[in-house]
């Protein structure tokens, strides 16, 4: 008895995707996932302009983590054009991105994770019943977007941070309330992580490498070395270590290590990393006995949950060490050069990588986005769990397969904007 | 009872960042009630996609550019009352569009060499293909606009088509003028309505929200030529959101809109809504015929070249255009400007003889304006 399941604009995940299952007896034949947007060559778009403009272009990659494609995108400028800015700057900076990571895991694991677990077609009819997660999420994103609009000017493509610094900067009470806020939404954090842990999650173990920036002194965000558990390199080596492949369907690239699959994302950061948890996190964790690492792909909304009462520890760590001072924009003078970024997106770890002219001009761009990187995974891991639910109905299994896509929160509007960069011919 | 009345909204997304879809979900305050106001029965974040019913309202993000978005959008036209180009990429095509202004062997390298497998369309924004009833422009909207826009649409109100300068919010929020700072600011020429929200973070305006109906933008890039900026920056830059065409602007053509209908027992009204039958071959026949016809009788019809056709020599041609009306603009501004301006609307009317098909699935503003851009 062979069947095939198509999987046509798989919901409740960002952007496009299809899957194609084909299933003979107890076998399985194929098993694709295709992103299937619309592709966008953003590299392309970023060639031959102005490398001040290319934070404004590339945060359009996707609205979801537009902070951290600016943020990112900064620093591989900055780092081409040899910038140092000042250490206020890198804490606003790394303020706004977490305001990004605690909006983003709220909606994600209320808005598109919870329903599934609940047994809720969606978030709409979950709100009939268990309004005050719904609450408790609404109230976590805005924080998380307060966070973002009081340093970068708006929710989304914030406007008011520029290679070399601040165009603008908030003023010390606004850090203040907003250290105040963060302080109240804290006990909605540990809500959160309770009712996670809680969550029954289908048993299954992954075998990828799980893979992400880690400095070594505080929990990953803008800065560190790319770390696995039996691996670590500079990011300026990436390319060494990581390759870019091409499915013929599909509008976006995979990316795996040297033939290998791995994981990014709130996972793979909390397993390289647990011991740099804050004290309210660690405390969730061993609430609910949890041991790392942690090698079930669907435990990785348990560990955004943890890691948004870690967030927003950071945040308020960071609220209390600032000590706002009105400072000038860097002046910058373009000369020759090539910059490589590294940042922690709210789905894992993101790569810019610029060449400039002494123009300013931008002569070639590459960008991994998280998703990229975890296509592979999420595809082989839908292999291998399949078995454990094939004898159940259709209905069923997909709805085991999209609980397991969605718990890597792939973001397929990030992971389709070019196809393919020849390496190995280049 | 009370449940029948309500509005049938759908939210979809095309090629896009979902940045728009979200920044509706961003009016946490107000979202919930205004979920009990209407009916949403598709919106990605949240539900199973229902593609099949009938919609009153729908919000279309982002822009064609694979073949899967055309028919996905042609079929959600038939199926909706009242369709509303959702942001940027909707309106004019954003970002993603501003390909079709570059070199093709800038990207060319990012195809993969099976590119033929992979179902890939020429950016455009939605109007370019179907009938749109209302435009909601910025990269990003703004949130509480979004909110406003449906509020109006559940009181039956004709939402307000902010048609003021960014300039006239930034004087509002009592900002100093970027342009003085020597900044490329567009903040003169962009449509506002997004409390200038970039100029208050003193980011200067890049002209995300299309052209306000009197924009002089060949003035404005003289001006900011006087202020040392290069014409090939200038144009890079006002070509990035793709909805600043470099010449002027057609005046607005405010779509009508109605009051959605209260009581929803009226499957019968499809023909309205028919989704344009022109195929894009038939479109393209159409733009290649017009050029050909007109170039002779007016300096200003090349611009009219549509994108569609091949991008490269109409491209040359009409830069030469665009220098022949700057230079013009400089030896009596005002008076060209002004002439223009009054030509406008015979613009639109004189391709309709020589491509009748064309113009009339070309009914939005925004894609008349495509047309134009395409240099």
């Amino acid at each position: 008895m062979s069947k095939t399941i198509r999987l046509d604009h798989i919901t409740k995940i960002e952007g496009h995707a299809n899957l194609t299952l084909s299933i003979d007896g107890d076998s399985i034949r194929k098993c694709q996932l295709e992103a299937v947007e619309g592709s966008r060559y953003f590299e392309g778009l970023l060639k031959g302009r102005k490398c001040i403009e290319a934070p404004e272009l590339t945060s359009r990659i996707c609205g979801i983590c537009s902070v951290v494609h600016t943020v990112c995108s900064i620093q591989a400028v900055e780092n081409a054009l040899g910038m140092k800015v000042s250490e206020q700057t890198k804490m606003l900076r790394e303020l706004m991105v977490l305001g990004e990571r605690i909006r983003s895991h709220a909606a994600h694991i209320y808005f598109l994770a919870l329903p599934d677990y609940l047994g809720f077609e969606s978030a709409i009819e979950m709100g009939a019943t268990h309004k005050k997660e719904v609450l408790t999420a609404l109230k976590l994103t805005k924080m998380g977007n307060e966070l973002v609009t009081v340093i970068g000017g708006r929710e989304m493509h914030p406007v008011s941070t520029q290679v070399g610094g601040m165009t603008k900067l908030p003023t010390q009470e606004q850090i203040d309330e907003l250290r105040r806020r963060l302080q109240e939404a804290q006990s909605d954090a540990i809500y959160t992580a309770g009712i996670f842990s809680k969550i029954k999650y289908p048993q299954m173990q992954t075998e990828a490498e799980f893979f992400s920036l880690s400095d070594g002194m505080n929990y990953p965000v803008l800065i560190g070395d790319l770390v696995s558990q039996s691996n670590r390199f500079k990011k300026e080596e990436y390319q060494k270590y990581l390759e870019e492949y091409h499915e013929e369907s599909s509008t976006s690239n995979f990316v795996v290590k040297k033939e290998k699959r791995y994981i990014v994302g709130a996972i793979a950061r909390m397993n390289n990393n647990y011991r740099l948890l804050s004290k309210n996190a660690k405390k969730a964790v061993n609430d609910a006995k949890v041991k790392f690492p942690i090698l079930n792909p669907f435990m990785n909304n348990f560990a955004q949950a943890v890691e948004l009462v870690n967030t927003i520890d950071s945040a308020i760590d960071i609220c209390r060490r600032l000590k706002l001072q009105e400072e000038p924009v860097q002046e910058m003078k373009f000369k020759k050069g090539r910059g490589i970024a590294a940042v922690e997106a709210p789905r894992g770890t993101l790569f810019h990588d610029y060449e400039v002219n002494d123009k300013g001009e931008i002569t070639k761009a590459n960008i991994i986005t998280p998703t990229c990187q975890n296509l592979l995974s999420i595809q082989e891991d839908i292999r291998k769990y399949l078995p454990s639910i094939m004898k159940q109905g259709e209905k069923k299994i997909v709805l085991e397969i999209e609980k397991l896509i969605r718990s890597y929160d792939p973001c397929f509007s990030c992971s389709t904007h070019f196809l393919r960069v020849n390496w190995d011919r280049n | 009872m009370a449940e029948k009345k309500k509005p049938v909204v759908g939210f979809f997304d095309l090629t896009g960042c979902n940045g728009c879809l979200l920044s509706f979900l961003f009016n946490e305050d107000e979202l919930l009630d205004l979920a009990k106001q209407v009916d949403i029965v598709n919106f990605r974040f949240f539900t199973e996609k229902k593609e099949d019913t009938h919609f009153d309202l729908v919000f279309v993000e982002g822009l064609v550019a694979a073949n899967d978005d055309l028919e996905r959008l042609k079929k959600l036209r038939e199926k909706t009352d009242k369709l509303v180009a959702f942001g940027a990429c909707a309106c004019t095509g954003c970002v993603p569009a501003y390909r079709n202004f570059i070199d093709q062997s800038k990207y060319a390298y990012l195809v993969y060499e099976k590119a033929k497998e992979i179902s890939d369309l020429p950016p455009q924004p939605i109007g370019d293909h179907i009938k749109v009833d209302f435009f909601i422009p910025g990269c990003p909207p703004d949130k509480k606009q979004i909110a406003t826009f449906i509020k109006d649409i559940l009181l039956g109100k004709r939402p307000y088509d902010y048609d003021k300068p960014v300039c006239f919010e930034c004087r509002l929020n009592e900002n100093r003028c970027l342009l003085d700072d020597k900044k490329m600011c567009f903040g003169p020429i962009t449509r506002g309505g997004c409390n200038s929200v970039c100029t208050n973070g003193k980011f200067e305006c890049w002209g995300c929200r299309g052209p306000t109906p009197d924009a002089d933008i060949p003035l404005m890039i003289r001006l900011l030529e006087q202020k040392g900026f290069t014409k090939e920056h200038i144009k890079q830059r006002l070509r990035t959101f793709s909805g600043m065409p470099i010449e002027k602007p057609q005046n607005l053509k405010v779509v009508k809109p109605q009051k959605i209908k209260k009581k929803e027992k009226k499957p019968a009204k499809q023909p309205k809504i028919k989704p344009v039958k022109v195929s894009v071959k038939a479109k393209k026949k159409a733009v290649k015929a017009k050029p050909a016809k007109k170039a002779s009788k007016s300096k200003n019809t090349a611009k009219k070249s549509a994108k569609k056709a091949k991008p490269k020599p109409k491209k040359q041609k009409a830069k030469k255009t665009a220098k022949k009306i700057v230079k013009k603009s400089r030896t009596k501004p005002k008076k060209t400007a002004k002439k223009i301006v009054k030509k406008a609307p015979k613009k639109v009317q004189k391709p309709k003889t020589a491509a009748k098909k064309a113009v009339k699935k070309s009914s939005s503003f925004f894609s008349i304006i495509k047309k134009k851009l395409k240099r």
